[in-house]
């Protein structure tokens, strides 16, 4: 057995208890739980020594079981295959798995499970990476699957070819009854495979639990970009059970370099499963009655940072944030919720939340939301109907390129039943200047929320310090620590350990 | 039916490999682990050779994962040959063989009183193996690579407009070389190619600058450039005039001269 720490102890809870509901947390101290909230630090305790930077946070939840959960961040194995995080409580507590087939650590990963078929689902970039002669990486894209995530069987691998970025994956059972049942899994990817740059794409499989799964890898963007452009990273779908399919990108349409870049935002539309013969084609621009309704044009999305320089915005990057969520109740397809960010004056980096109700045929005018020096979007719809939107914000004055003690990197959970009030909860908020950054992305260039019947799960990435005031609405860590002393330590419970940058995952019950 | 890996081979592909004694069969330590005829509670009685991570085990239970092939009992003792598996509360091991411990000499000849360092240094030198050259040397300069960075300011090249987030943004430093140890390299300079992005896939690449003095483990490139004058060695043969680029890409592809042990132990460089 591990040595008993002399810290006030892992806070993790035992197998098998369910987060006790607390008191309204109004004139609580700092870090007393909120009523139904639960923040988990996900690092196991037998990982106490560890200071990676475990950014770009993914989360699966089994809709069939919601205690069954599975999460990746940049965190590396010793060797071998590449692991993922798992939990069978509902995630209270959270083991390291390594199962995912790349050397040691992805080079992205998203995972998902459907929703009938206990299949977990996972899109990656897996290591090592190859070069070209020019010495310009040479990505490949596994779309994986198993259906025992928490056994020591390598996923399987469904699809691998050459030239993909950033895939993001969803994926939806769809037929009605046990027999017909079937996965749909999409995968979003930036393809670099397209000489003229149309580079948003998706992989979809109508039938991705069968033996021999097929994919198909369907282009979305028909406007051709500058000469030497590409879509933004993040290709982002969404899926209804009804077989509505949307799919949002940002588009190149201008500039001259990375400080300058200029985009659409698109949303592209399939009403069958994206199955067709020509999807994602349902949703045409009045503009040019071309497939992709541009939700906004010409918006300035620089890419930054510049090559060797730091991060613009509390340490992070900037360039590409962009998801999509459709509301999942039968018969609302229609509505679908969007964000994006992009700058709107000359140092700032601004979330843009909008909505249409006519399957994305026309959009609100003007922002849900405007969040201004803010990455990291993510949207999801619960059952009923509430939209959930998390994003995290850097607060103080600052210089891009520099960071304060005076800045904190602030991750917010807000919800809405109409788009219009929103409530506000902030999940965790820590200075940005500590710790110093390891390699871009800082927090990740996503994070993920999505909604199981009534509630919405989500992870983020941040950094870790113990400090209860940090976490104002509850936290658990597993590995271990000291909330008084606001310290980290070895597995010994006696060595300090400094901080890093580690995942978060969060649940937000809707309650009776 | 494939042979039986040897001592040797499963060394090399074992990280953690310890002695130890079965203390429960069909078996887990961990909940997390339904237990059945292919695991078992081992305690961890001596480290030959482990990660960081699984450094802290000694004189603990842990849960090993058996192959198909293998059976044991309770009380068995033997030299166990794994890899990490699930890390939790506590942890648990893929096994890749269990061998006799009397039959497994070669294993505790090789290690030393670090299991970490063991590891480490069992790494290193296939690391250097798997190198094309290893030389010690000074960088003395370092540039764009020939024929790039004419596009915009903030062009990731001439060609390409949008950058790309895995962009490795490669480098070329010139190396004066002081010593080679391992192949042949004619001339008095090198040219090593090395990604100063700071993405998450290059960020821990050897990032080189002027002045810096080490130990370089280098990987051809597949580019080659011309060698004229001085920099040729004398007596070089003409073939000589054209000479492969190298890159680094592994954080230990590069050490710094005032570094103690690592390459140094492995290339027999006085401290």
């Amino acid at each position: 057995m591990a040595r008993t720490t002399r810290s006030t102890g892992t806070a993790a809870p035992r197998r098998g208890t369910r987060p006790r509901p607390q008191p309204a947390p109004g004139g609580s101290p700092p870090g007393t739980p909120r009523s139904g909230v639960m923040i988990v630090n996900m690092i196991p305790e037998a990982l106490s020594f560890e200071t990676n930077n475990d950014s770009e946070p993914n989360l699966a939840v089994n809709p069939a079981n919601p205690l069954q959960m599975a999460a990746s961040a940049f965190t590396p194995a010793s060797s071998g295959a590449a692991p993922i995080f798992v939990s069978n409580d509902g995630g209270q507590t959270w083991l390291l798995n390594a199962i995912v087939p790349s050397d040691q650590m992805t080079a992205d990963i998203t995972l998902r499970f459907a929703d009938r078929s206990n299949m977990l689902y996972a899109g990656i970039i897996p290591q090592p990476i190859q070069s070209d002669p020019d010495g310009n990486p040479i990505t490949f894209l596994n779309i994986l699957r198993t259906n025992n995530f928490l056994g020591p069987a390598k996923m399987q691998v469904l699809v691998n070819r050459t030239g993909v970025d950033q895939p993001y994956i969803q994926a939806a059972s769809v037929g009605a009854g046990a027999t017909e049942s079937r996965d749909l899994v999409v995968v979003g990817s930036n393809d670099f495979n397209d000489p003229v740059g149309r580079t948003a794409v998706m992989d979809v499989s109508s039938d991705a639990a069968a033996a021999n799964a097929a994919f198909r890898t369907v282009r979305v963007d028909p406007r051709t970009p500058p000469p030497g452009g590409a879509d933004a990273p993040s290709i982002r779908p969404a899926i209804h059970n009804d077989g509505t399919v949307y799919g949002a990108f940002l588009a190149l349409v201008g500039g001259t370099n990375s400080s300058n870049l200029r985009r659409d935002v698109v949303v592209v539309r399939d009403d069958d499963f994206a199955t067709g013969a020509t999807p994602f084609t349902a949703l045409t621009d009045p503009g040019d009655a071309r497939p992709g309704r541009r939700v906004a044009q010409n918006r300035l999305v620089p890419f930054l940072p510049m090559q060797n320089e730091p991060g613009p915005i509390g340490q992070e990057r900037i360039g590409s944030h962009i998801t999509i969520a459709v509301d999942p109740r039968t018969g609302q397809s229609s509505t679908v919720y969007l964000a994006w960010a992009d700058r709107v004056g000359t140092t700032d980096y601004t979330i843009h939340v909008r909505r249409s109700t006519d399957k994305g045929v026309t959009w609100s005018p003007n922002d849900l939301l405007t969040i201004t020096n803010a990455v990291n979007p993510a949207l999801a719809i619960n059952a009923d109907g509430k939209v959930g939107f998390v994003y995290q914000q850097l607060t103080g004055a600052f210089t891009p390129g520099h960071v304060t003690p005076a800045n904190r990197w602030v991750t917010h959970f807000r919800q809405s039943t109409d788009g219009t009030a929103w409530d506000d909860m902030v999940l965790a908020t820590v200075p940005a200047n500590q710790p110093p950054a390891h390699g871009l992305p800082y927090l990740g260039d996503y994070l993920h929320v999505l909604a199981v019947g009534r509630d919405f799960y989500g992870v983020f990435s941040t950094a870790n310090t113990p400090d209860l005031a940090n976490f104002p609405s509850g936290v658990v860590f597993q590995r271990k620590h000291d909330f008084d002393r606001r310290m980290l330590f070895d597995i010994d419970g006696v060595t300090p350990v400094g901080i890093s940058i580690d995942p978060f995952f969060f649940k937000v019950s809707a309650g009776p | 039916m494939a042979d039986a890996p040897s001592e040797t081979d499963l060394l090399k592909q074992a990280q953690f490999v310890f002695k130890g004694t079965v203390r429960q069969a069909s078996a887990s330590a961990m909940p997390a682990i339904e237990a059945s005829e292919h695991t078992a509670v081992v305690r961890v009685d001596q480290i030959v050779q482990a990660p960081a991570a699984l450094s802290h085990y000694g004189g603990q239970e842990i849960t090993v994962l058996l192959t198909g092939d293998e059976a044991v009992k309770s009380g068995d003792e033997f030299t166990f040959f794994t890899n990490e598996w699930l890390f939790g509360k506590g942890v648990a091991v893929r096994s890749l063989a269990h061998l006799p411990v009397s039959a497994s000499t070669a294993t505790f000849a090789a290690a030393g009183p670090d299991p970490v360092r063991t590891l480490a240094h069992r790494q290193l030198v296939a690391h250097v193996d798997d190198s094309d050259l290893v030389v010690s040397g000074r960088v003395t300069s370092v540039s764009l690579p020939e024929g790039e960075g004419a596009g915009a300011p903030g062009a990731q090249s001439p060609r390409r407009l949008a950058p790309r987030e895995h962009d490795a943004h490669w480098r070329e430093a010139v190396v004066e070389v002081s010593h080679v140890h391992k192949g042949v390299h004619p001339g008095k300079t090198v040219v090593v190619r090395f990604p100063s992005s700071q993405d998450r896939m290059w960020f821990s690449a050897p990032k080189l600058a002027p002045g810096q003095e080490g130990h370089f483990v280098l990987h051809k490139s597949g580019r080659t450039r011309r060698v004229e004058g001085p920099a040729l060695a004398a007596g070089a043969p003409a073939a000589a005039a054209v000479e492969d680029v190298y890159s680094v890409v592994h954080p230990e592809d590069f050490q710094s001269i005032a570094q103690p042990g690592g390459l140094k132990s492995v290339l027999n460089i006085p401290e």
